[in-house]
């Protein structure tokens, strides 16, 4: 049927509305810690924790339906398989962050503390801001003082 | 900003010296006093703005430190802290509390958001036709390009904020007690902004834009006791939003065909602008204001009740628009038998939006060639924030034995949008929530909880606009009135109503369920495990299988081997699926 109720497709020549499919987004991640903290002696107490973070999102591979002959014959020149749709959102992050460090009681009121904590982040598909890879290393150390 | 960090810095030596010479005097009082001096040294590899997304550390060592104080006893408080880690992370709090005739808190706190450039590598593409008999590559007209004018730059968002919170007694007769609350939330620093010409060229075009946000919020309200069982009070609350950011602009393409750069009078009367500098960007200026009832009642031996009655305003002040609402909010909680219990709320709002008239430039103004059409786009925006809500729902919650506890809730919630998408048109959401819960304690055991919830939706909320095209031009013929047929072309806008009008990805059935336990282990420590996971999809309109999924187990220990050594570990889970639609469009020019 044509626009004016008339059989005439022609004027509505390369208009084929929209193909459209359902696809699954899937989210993981994993979590592990551990935290310990051991007073070796009367002064000294020592600290560590580890932490590594996975996580990860994707799409389904796009399975759009099959477009008809008439859509093919006009539209031939365009690509409608979405091979690769499905890649330009993954995520797939790694991170791990471990700290050591100690207090040293230097008297009953003055303790010598320090710290080192490390973090690499690693980005195993490439997003839009590009290589997200890097590592962060804090050293930190001081006195606390109780009045 | 540092005329300001010298004032707070200088307030709170003033208070803590005033405080440490109070404290000397005053006996009856404990005071305890700790100092932190440090310093820190970080190192960056690579890439940054992820892996340190909220620190600024630079290669050399720099001092930090921090302050605490408490100064308590005989029913009275005094606490200071402050802590300075860099110029962009700083922490300060400062608490007085004297019973319960005054309590004052002022808090700082700051922080640093280093976000990533989008560099829009994925914004690069040309239609292509294929091989021509020379075996060259054909290309067409449909391109989409990016320009970064501002790569490399390093965005950085510094974020303040203090909040003060003053509880003042006023008469210990009718406990007439006056509260106030005063926040600011200052933002500074430099963000991406991206801006695209219309689809004639998909020129997508980056930019560095000044972030200087001012956020600010004062609340006030009174109450007292009118009589042995009535509590009344009233709460003003007046919120600003501006940005002071100088306006960013740019320049928008000039509309031609984006390969041979022709038609041009043609590409621009069917756009709203092209060839000039427009202000981009532009955040809102808002004011929002409420004024609140509340009231506090005790009814019959075990009856409690509060209520409340509000009416709030928001305003954008570039447009000129308002959104009224007013809201009712009560709950009831009553003893029924010795051990049962029931919790009552029941609560309501009528939102309504200002009807703006679009008033726009015509389609193809001044394009007068028989065969092509002209539209007139004016319309009236009836807004989905015009609705009325009620919620209501009722508890039942019974201790079985000495050890268990169980709770039954069913709730109503009631969505009625009015004047969407159209006048005197809308939809009735209407969601019905059951909820079972059993709460058990075996002392020196183990404690736990299983929980399941179910949501049904009738009548989820459907975009007035649709969602995506149908398939097939006959469709498509269908749509187009009669009066209009005689035109060889599709414009963008003819293809709106080829879409679906009654298809939804809200979900109208939610399963949720909720375990957890807990119990000690041998030396003093404690196992906790839980699972929680929800399901949801969509059955009444199957046109569409939307569905998704979440489950997240968690297990988490705490072991004191030795007096002298505690050791912790956890292991979280998450997974989840998510369904929904991939739609791609199918024309050629």
């Amino acid at each position: 049927m044509g626009v004016d109720g008339s059989n005439d497709s022609l004027q509505l020549l390369d208009h084929f509305g929209s193909l459209y499919t359902m696809e699954d987004y899937r989210t993981n991640g994993y979590q592990v810690y551990f935290n310990s903290s051991w007073m070796a002696n009367s002064r000294l107490t020592l600290h560590s924790s580890l932490l590594y973070n996975w996580s990860q999102a994707e799409l389904e591979l796009v399975d759009m339906p099959h477009v008809t002959e008439e859509v093919e014959e006009q539209l031939h020149h365009q690509d409608f398989t979405f091979e690769e749709m499905h890649t330009y959102s993954d995520l797939k992050y790694h991170y791990v962050n471990v700290q050591l460090g100690f207090d040293y009681q230097l008297t009953p009121r003055i303790a010598w503390m320090f710290n080192m904590d490390y973090s690499h982040l690693t980005a195993d598909e490439e997003y839009v801001f590009g290589d997200e890879d890097g590592s962060m290393f804090i050293t930190r150390t001081g006195v606390k003082i109780d009045f | 900003m540092r005329n300001a960090h010298a004032c707070w810095s200088l307030l709170i030596c003033l208070l803590i010296l005033g405080t440490a010479t109070v404290a000397a005097q005053d006996e009856g009082m404990t005071t305890d006093m700790t100092v932190w001096l440090g310093n820190h040294y970080t190192s960056f590899n690579d890439y940054s703005h992820k892996v340190g997304e909220y620190n600024v550390g630079v290669n050399e060592w720099m001092p930090e430190g921090s302050f605490r104080l408490l100064h308590y006893g005989e029913g009275k408080l005094f606490r200071a802290f402050a802590s300075f880690y860099d110029r962009r992370n700083m922490d300060g709090d400062l608490g007085l509390n004297l019973g319960d005739k005054l309590a004052l808190d002022v808090t700082y706190r700051s922080l640093v958001h280093r976000p990533g450039q989008d560099k829009l590598a994925n914004i690069a593409a040309r239609e292509y036709f294929g091989q021509n008999d020379a075996g060259e590559d054909q290309f067409g007209g449909k391109i989409a390009t990016h320009e970064l004018q501002d790569m490399g730059v390093d965005y950085e968002v510094y974020r303040k904020e203090i909040l003060s919170k003053l509880s003042l007694m006023l008469s210990k007769k009718n406990n007439i007690k006056l509260e106030a609350m005063h926040r600011s939330i200052l933002e500074d620093g430099n963000e991406q902004g991206v801006t695209t010409s219309h689809c004639f060229s998909c020129h997508l075009v980056s930019e560095e834009l000044v972030v200087e946000n001012r956020t600010h919020e004062v609340q006030a309200g009174i109450q007292g006791d009118v009589s042995d069982k009535v509590t009344l009070g009233y709460e003003f609350d007046f919120r600003t939003f501006k940005s002071n950011a100088p306006e960013a602009t740019r320049y928008y393409d000039t509309a031609k065909h984006p390969v041979h750069g022709g038609a041009g009078a043609e590409f621009s009367s069917r756009v709203l602008f092209d060839d000039t500098n427009l202000v981009h960007h532009r955040l809102p200026e808002t004011q929002k204001m409420s004024h609140k009832l509340r009231t506090k009642a005790r009814l019959g031996k075990t009856g409690r009740l509060n209520a409340s009655f509000g009416y709030n305003t928001a305003e954008n002040k570039n447009v000129d628009l308002t959104t009224e609402s007013i809201t009712g909010a009560a709950r009831y909680t009553a003893t029924l038998a010795p051990k049962t219990r029931i919790i009552a709320k029941a609560s309501g709002a009528r939102i309504e939006a200002d009807d703006p008239f679009i008033n726009i430039r015509d389609f193809r103004a001044g394009r007068d060639s028989p065969d092509y059409i002209q539209t007139d786009f004016d319309y009236t925006r009836y807004s989905s924030l015009d609705r009325t809500e009620v919620d209501v729902s009722a508890e039942l919650i019974h201790r079985a034995s000495k050890g268990l506890v169980l709770y039954w809730m069913n709730a109503l919630e009631l969505v009625d949008r009015t004047d969407y998408p159209v006048q005197d048109d809308g939809i009735r959401s209407k969601t019905f929530i059951t909820q079972a819960k059993a709460r058990f304690n075996k002392m020196q055991s183990f404690n736990g909880s299983v929980k399941y919830r179910y949501e049904k939706t009738v009548d989820p909320f459907i975009s007035g606009r649709g969602i995506f095209e149908a398939r097939g031009r006959e469709e498509l013929a269908r749509t187009i009135p009669a009066g209009e047929s005689v035109h060889r072309f599709i414009y963008y806008y003819a293809r709106e109503g080829l879409r679906y009008q009654d298809i939804t990805t809200d979900p109208n059935n939610r399963h949720e369920v909720e375990a957890r336990l807990s119990f000690p282990t041998a030396s003093n420590g404690s196992v906790n495990l839980s699972l929680t996971g929800w399901f949801q999809n969509t059955t009444d309109l199957d046109s569409l299988d939307v569905r998704s999924w979440q489950i997240r187990p968690n297990a988490m220990i705490n072991l004191n081997p030795s007096p002298e050594w505690m050791v912790s570990a956890g292991y979280t889970m998450y997974m989840g699926k998510s369904r929904g639609p991939v739609t791609v469009a199918l024309f050629d020019g």
